[in-house]
């Protein structure tokens, strides 16, 4: 049998390089996206017992326990934002990989809960950061979390973010 | 001779009052340095509890000549009764620093000095908890939240080297800076060390990035209102601040609480003490690399959370703490649920610490950064840290409230203070907390679990309701229940130590000025100073076992 143009075509796919790696890359978030946890209080502790205990976040391998920010997807933040904090959170973000996609856990990252007539918190993580998930709770319990996670992840597939969204309106 | 014989005797000059349980000593700021020391040093009263400012510029019931006070507590642990020694003073005046009586001195009045403006003789005035952009003084009553237009740098320390060591010895070290990112250390807080090798030589902290503004936020809301803060300040045993916050208004108001409401409430305490050992031992045992002790510690902490959903449907956070008593009963079944939750965990812990106690990679932290019970109340430490230093102190059994005195518990004691020790009295405690709970479901009283004061009841239970119960039901949610000018302090032995709420009154509604003394503030204080000349590794064993829960460092 000769080697056609016919029979190339259908064995390879020819594409650039830069499409290549980005598919690669979008292929590897979604099966095992990167998490940067950043939880503070109570809602550490929520976000420990949906990883630790009972039950696994997906049916698929998920995470490390502890990721650098440099090798993280997604950075999950769950406590109030203190002013003091404020600096070393925009430090984080920055350092997210590109793009970045962000979920608030909690009654404090969302609004600044009971806090957020004091003078030293952020009444919103959305003043700072473009927020793509919310987990409402006071602290959300673990199956909540799970469905933010699954809510993340449909955005992550279809490589939807608010992130995204800034960068064009920059543009 | 009692204490306030005593006490009189030493310092005829000065006035001792008593104030409900408590005693009070008002002195002058030149002799305050003094007195203080011989009340440590001839009195017994050894232990350091807190530091209090207040600002008396807006206290309308009895107006004082000088604006500020600030108040040293203290605690003479043998015959437990605690002092307040008060100072008076303007705003230009300085105050001797005692730092050099106790060394948990130190953060205590660089908070006075940060939230009031007051100076501190030698004692570098250095911000402790707030940005470094806000401006004024944030708990003076005529402040206004106003920051400076500098924008606020990421918070740096400060890490000058040393003078006397030598430029070789400077090669060899380096400093390494453990902040929230890194993947070594769990907490919100900074650590910067600096490392010969994998020693750690000297180490410096800061705090505050969690930092809530807990105590002014507290001097707007009703009494009823400030439960749920209270929770949020130990997070991970939730119920014993609510209970804490929920006592401290009860005995201030002379109300007495039924007898089931008090059961309810000890055995609600004792599965939060299991809860927050539980997940101390667990994030300690991660941070080791025990990887499946730590699973079985979280497996603890699904076991009663899973009670808690049972009774009152929340995780963590519960609704259910009211001043005055409970809002639910047990449900039915509950009981048993618990008793059965009781033997399993009781099998578990038996598990885990046939794989901990005897483990040679646990066994390594025996003996490693272990502090004397003399250095642990120089720095005011509390609870389990100090009894893992073998002092035998547990307020349950020395100054018991509700039914602590009627169960029988033992208090678990180590010898060396070091993290293996803390880790044995905390899984001790553990034990002897289920025994509590045990105890009290065998003897659980009947009736009812709210009280029927009428200053805190709401008038429900007739038929019809008339427009005198609904004015009067209007007041209460309001205005809230007046509390008789004064000071009111009340304690509880919190999961770490003692939970204590120090309440100034001014005749209304709302707290004057409320300080929260948290254990794990002057527990984390320590830190820094106890981690020098032992490994990192240590040096993370000491930091998990400390269990300091940035909640109540920060407030």
């Amino acid at each position: 049998m000769t080697l056609s143009n016919d029979l190339l075509d259908r064995l390879v796919v020819t594409t650039n390089k830069n499409s290549f790696i980005e598919w690669l890359d979008r292929r590897a978030r979604d099966n095992s996206p990167w998490v940067f946890p950043f939880g503070l209080s109570c809602c550490a502790l929520e976000h420990t017992a949906t990883f630790g205990a009972h039950n696994m976040i997906t049916q698929s391998s998920f995470s490390p326990a502890r990721v650098k920010p440099e090798d993280a997807d997604m950075m999950i933040f769950g406590g109030s934002i203190s002013l003091k904090l404020l600096p070393i959170l925009q430090d984080f973000h920055k350092r997210l990989k590109e793009p970045k996609w962000v979920m608030g856990i909690g009654a404090c990252a969302a609004s600044g809960g009971l806090y957020a007539d004091g003078y030293s918190v952020v009444p919103g993580l959305n003043l700072e950061f473009p927020v793509d998930v919310y987990v409402p709770g006071c602290p959300p319990d673990p199956t909540q979390l799970n469905h933010g996670f699954e809510l993340l992840r449909d955005r992550m597939k279809n490589n939807i973010s608010r992130w995204h969204a800034e960068q064009e309106s920059i543009v | 001779m009692n204490i306030l014989e005593s006490i009189k005797s030493s310092f005829p000059g000065l006035s001792v009052t008593q104030v409900g349980p408590d005693f009070e000593l008002e002195v002058s700021s030149v002799s305050l340095y003094d007195v203080l020391r011989i009340l440590k040093r001839e009195q017994g009263f050894i232990l350091l509890l807190d530091i209090i400012g207040v600002d008396y510029s807006k206290y309308t019931s009895q107006p004082k000549e000088k604006r500020f006070s600030v108040i040293y507590h203290l605690l003479h642990m043998e015959a437990h009764t605690r002092l307040r020694v008060k100072v008076n003073l303007n705003e230009n005046e300085a105050i001797t620093s005692i730092k050099d009586l106790w060394s948990a001195a130190a953060w205590a009045e660089q908070e006075v000095a940060e939230m009031y403006g007051l100076e501190f003789e030698q004692h570098k005035t250095k911000k402790l908890l707030t940005p470094s952009h806000l401006k004024g003084f944030a708990l003076r009553k005529d402040w206004q939240p106003a920051f400076s237009s500098k924008p606020q740098e990421l918070s740096n320390i400060d890490f000058p080297w040393l003078a006397d060591i030598s430029d070789d010895e400077r090669l060899c070290r380096k400093v390494i800076d453990i902040n929230p990112s890194n993947p070594a250390i769990q907490g919100t807080f900074i650590v910067k060390a600096e490392v010969l090798g994998t020693v750690v030589k000297r180490a410096k902290v800061e705090i505050g990035l969690q930092h809530r503004g807990v105590e002014k936020l507290c001097e707007s809301k009703l009494f009823s209102q400030i439960i749920p803060l209270a929770e949020r300040l130990n997070y991970s045993s939730p119920m014993i601040g609510a209970i804490a916050w929920a006592k401290t208004v009860e005995t201030a108001l002379g109300i007495e609480l039924t007898d089931r409401a008090q059961a309810l409430r000890m055995i609600m305490m004792e599965l939060s003490r299991a809860l927050d050992h539980a997940t101390c031992l667990s994030s300690m045992a991660s941070d080791l690399r025990a990887w499946d002790a730590s699973a079985i510690f979280s497996r603890i902490r699904e076991h009663i959370s899973n009670l808690f959903v049972a009774y009152h449907g929340a995780r963590l956070m519960g609704p259910s703490v009211r001043i005055g008593g409970m809002i639910q009963d047990l449900p039915v079944g509950w009981v048993t649920q618990c008793l059965e939750t009781i033997n399993i965990i009781q099998s578990e812990l038996a598990e885990v610490t046939s794989l901990l106690t005897r483990a040679p990679s646990w066994l390594v932290f025996h003996g490693e950064a272990g502090l004397s019970a003399a250095q642990a109340l120089d720095w005011g430490m509390t609870g389990p840290c100090l009894r893992a230093c073998g002092v035998n102190y547990d307020l349950r059994k020395n100054s018991p409230y509700y039914f602590y005195q009627d169960v029988e518990f033992d208090v678990p004691l180590g010898i060396n203070g070091d993290p293996y020790d803390r880790y044995l009295v905390r899984v001790e405690e553990i034990f002897q907390s289920l025994r509590i709970i045990s105890q009290v479901l065998d003897h659980i009283p009947s009736g009812l679990i709210q009280t029927d004061d009428p200053r805190l009841a709401k008038p429900t239970g007739a038929m019809r309701l008339t427009s005198a119960d609904y004015a009067k039901h209007f007041d209460l949610y309001q205005n809230g229940t007046p509390l008789n000018s004064g000071e009111y302090y009340s304690f509880i032995e919190s999961s770490n130590g003692e939970l204590g709420f120090f309440l100034i009154s001014d005749g209304e509604g709302k707290p004057y000025r409320l300080k929260i003394r948290g254990p794990s503030f002057y527990h984390f204080q320590s830190f820094p100073s106890s981690i020098e000349n032992i490994s990192l590794g240590s040096a993370a064993a000491v930091l998990a076992s400390l269990n300091a829960i940035t909640g109540e460092i920060d407030r």
